[in-house]
């Protein structure tokens, strides 16, 4: 029989979000499959029922029956000679009616006797095959008789209109040790960041992700075209306010408002103006994030607050009650350095400062598999310094700097939209300030629900310090690196 | 290799950045910097399509015993934006001769602070 090419038709979803293919196979025909009673003494050719004399009579009918259709083929289900398939006659004829599994063996009636009673038949015309089969069912010497079933790929396809809940792989959401706690204060009121504006200030975001509120805008300066900008940008917000439902993310601070404001002002970075307008259309209790390194004296990335005029916007900033939180940046600096004296590296804004630290695990691509591709690192020792995170006096509290969970880059859920795009792989400073932002949006959230009013941001700031997982020692990574302490949101909740 | 995302080639310009002397402010409908003491400084001509602008509008606008010590000191800074094909490192010399200039250096190189962009992407099927 001629196999055609499959063809399949476009995806449909499973309740569970599975893409489920519908898989057309043209070129195989529907046939029956009609089983013959274990004593029945028949067998069949090629085009026929034969039978010795004892069994004409069964043989006769079968094949009246099939005088009745166009049939294309017959022969053995199992592929069986006309040799192998005639020997079952004297075995068969040999057995009482409906003998057991017992009388089966003591006869020598095996598995090939047992598989020798199994006849395909196709007809020409599909749409005989459900009558034939009804007329071969009423036939004494047919046990069972069927249209034989139209196998499909079993595989689950995946991705693409049906996102997977991702929520268990955000393993910063879990109890600490391992996370900052945050799934264990949502039921307190307020505690999901309700009532808090986050500004986001980078380059570029995708505000149209599946999995990111609706509203989110742009306050200020102009997007960057870029992908990896873009990516960048979405995989923050998402760390910070995915919507919480039954597919992708859920945000650290999910009932938040977040707004976004590029730091490209007049065609050039301006950190400083983007700082004074996010600050200007914020309120006291609102939370501004920083996702921007630059190159400092040393050649290495350094947080942005070393240039005197972005000082001085943080201090303006927090001064007006926002809490500024700052990526400490990747370039493996340590900011005590004499070089750094009498800069914004040894001073205090008043901004969270936030360093990488190294997370357990990412809680799911622990061997590779899945096609996620590598499989995730070990790195050093949980909540030690990645080796690029920068350190010092002003780095106030860490995050996980490693294999984030969150939205956009497509590595852990790719499809042609970017806006179903997921990661597990979100890294650097960049994943660690996020996570603290969104700390510090849930305790602003409950000091205004419990209190009425929002904490100062230096109360915020000593609050993630004070009650935090403390920062552990690693190879090459001692403790005078210091990148402070892992929030830990149930122990400061007690202090709002 | 330190993770970092900087922004796309030849996209964004990269300006000096300087700070005013206490007293100076720029006229930008004149083009000319003005102490308070009386005195002006035209700056000499610089590259077509060059602007020289405030870094914070709205607080160089503002008087300044309104405005808080830390907007205090960021309402001096200034930028001279440069057409992108002119690096500010052949410029910074000019500016900080200017007699109403108390600082300059070229600003920031900035990137993300993004480390181990995923390896493989699926985005496509």
């Amino acid at each position: 029989m001629a196999r055609k090419k499959m063809s399949r038709s476009g995806p449909k979803l499973s309740k569970q979000g599975f893409t489920i293919e519908h898989f057309e196979t043209p070129g195989i025909p529907d046939y029956v499959v009609a089983e013959l009673r274990y004593e029945s003494p028949v067998a069949y050719t090629t085009s026929r029922f034969v039978a010795p004399s004892a069994g004409a009579s069964q043989a006769g009918r079968l094949n009246d029956v099939l005088a009745k259709f166009d049939v294309a083929s017959m022969r053995s289900q199992y592929g069986f000679k006309g040799a192998a398939v005639r020997s079952r006659l004297s075995l068969a004829a040999a057995l009482p009616a409906q003998p057991s599994a017992k009388i089966l063996d003591a006869k020598g009636a095996g598995a090939e006797f047992r598989q020798s009673g199994f006849v395909q038949i196709v007809p020409k015309r599909a749409e005989d095959c459900r009558k034939l089969v009804a007329a071969l069912s009423k036939e004494k010497s047919v046990w069972k008789a069927y249209v034989a079933p139209r196998p499909v790929p079993a595989g689950l396809s995946g991705n693409a209109a049906g996102t997977r809940l991702f929520e268990p792989a955000q393993g910063y959401l879990y109890s600490p040790p391992v996370g900052i706690g945050a799934a264990d204060v949502w039921s307190l009121a307020g505690a999901k960041g309700k009532g808090v504006t986050i500004c986001d200030i980078e380059g570029a975001w995708n505000t149209k992700h599946e999995d990111l509120p609706a509203g989110i805008s742009l306050i200020g300066g102009t997007m960057i075209p870029d992908i990896g900008w873009r990516n960048h940008g979405t995989a923050v917000l998402g760390e910070m306010v995915s919507v919480p439902n039954s597919k992708g993310c859920v945000g650290i601070s999910h009932a938040a408002k977040a707004v976004v404001h590029s730091a490209v002002i007049n065609g050039v970075f301006n950190l400083a103006q983007a700082l004074t307008n996010a600050a200007a259309q914020l309120n006291a209790g609102d939370v501004i994030l920083i996702e921007l390194q630059a190159t400092g004296p040393n050649n290495k990335y350094v947080a942005m607050q070393f240039w005197p005029d972005i000082f001085s916007a943080i201090v303006a900033a927090t001064a007006k009650g926002i809490t500024v939180v700052q990526a400490a940046g990747n370039g493996d600096e340590n900011f005590d350095l004499p070089i750094f004296n009498n800069t914004g590296l040894q001073k205090d804004s008043g901004a969270i400062v936030v360093g990488a630290g190294i997370p357990p695990s990412n809680f799911f691509d622990f061997d590779g598999g899945g096609g996620f591709g590598a499989a995730y690192q070990n790195i050093g020792v949980p909540r030690s310094r990645i080796w690029f995170s920068n350190y010092g006096k002003i780095v106030n509290v860490q995050g996980w700097g490693f294999h984030v969970t969150t939205l956009a880059y497509g590595d852990l859920q790719g499809d042609p939209s970017e806006n179903k795009w997921y990661t597990a792989r979100f890294s650097g400073t960049s994943s660690a300030s996020p996570i603290v932002t969104g700390a510090a949006a849930c305790i602003q959230g409950r000091s205004k629900a419990k209190n009425g009013a929002p904490l100062s941001p230096a109360k915020v700031r000593k609050i993630l310090m004070d009650t935090g997982t403390p920062q552990v020692p690693g190879p090459g990574v001692p403790l005078t690196q210091r990148i402070g302490p892992l929030p830990n949101l149930a122990k400061a909740m007690t202090l709002v | 290799m330190y993770p970092a995302v900087p922004p796309p080639k030849g996209l964004l310009a990269r300006p000096v950045d300087f700070k005013l002397k206490p007293g100076w402010r720029y006229d930008e409908a004149k083009g000319i910097f003005l102490s308070g003491k009386g005195a002006e400084f035209a700056p000499p001509p610089l590259p077509k399509k060059t602007r020289i602008v405030y870094k914070v509008p709205s607080l160089a606008r503002s008087s300044r015993d309104r405005l808080s010590r830390a907007e205090q000191d960021l309402q001096r800074y200034m930028q001279v934006i440069l057409p992108p094909s002119h690096q500010p490192e052949d410029y910074l010399t000019t500016v900080q001769s200017w007699p109403c200039v108390e600082e300059a250096h070229p600003a920031p190189e900035v990137s993300l602070p993004a480390g181990c962009v995923p390896r493989k992407q699926s985005n496509q099927r």
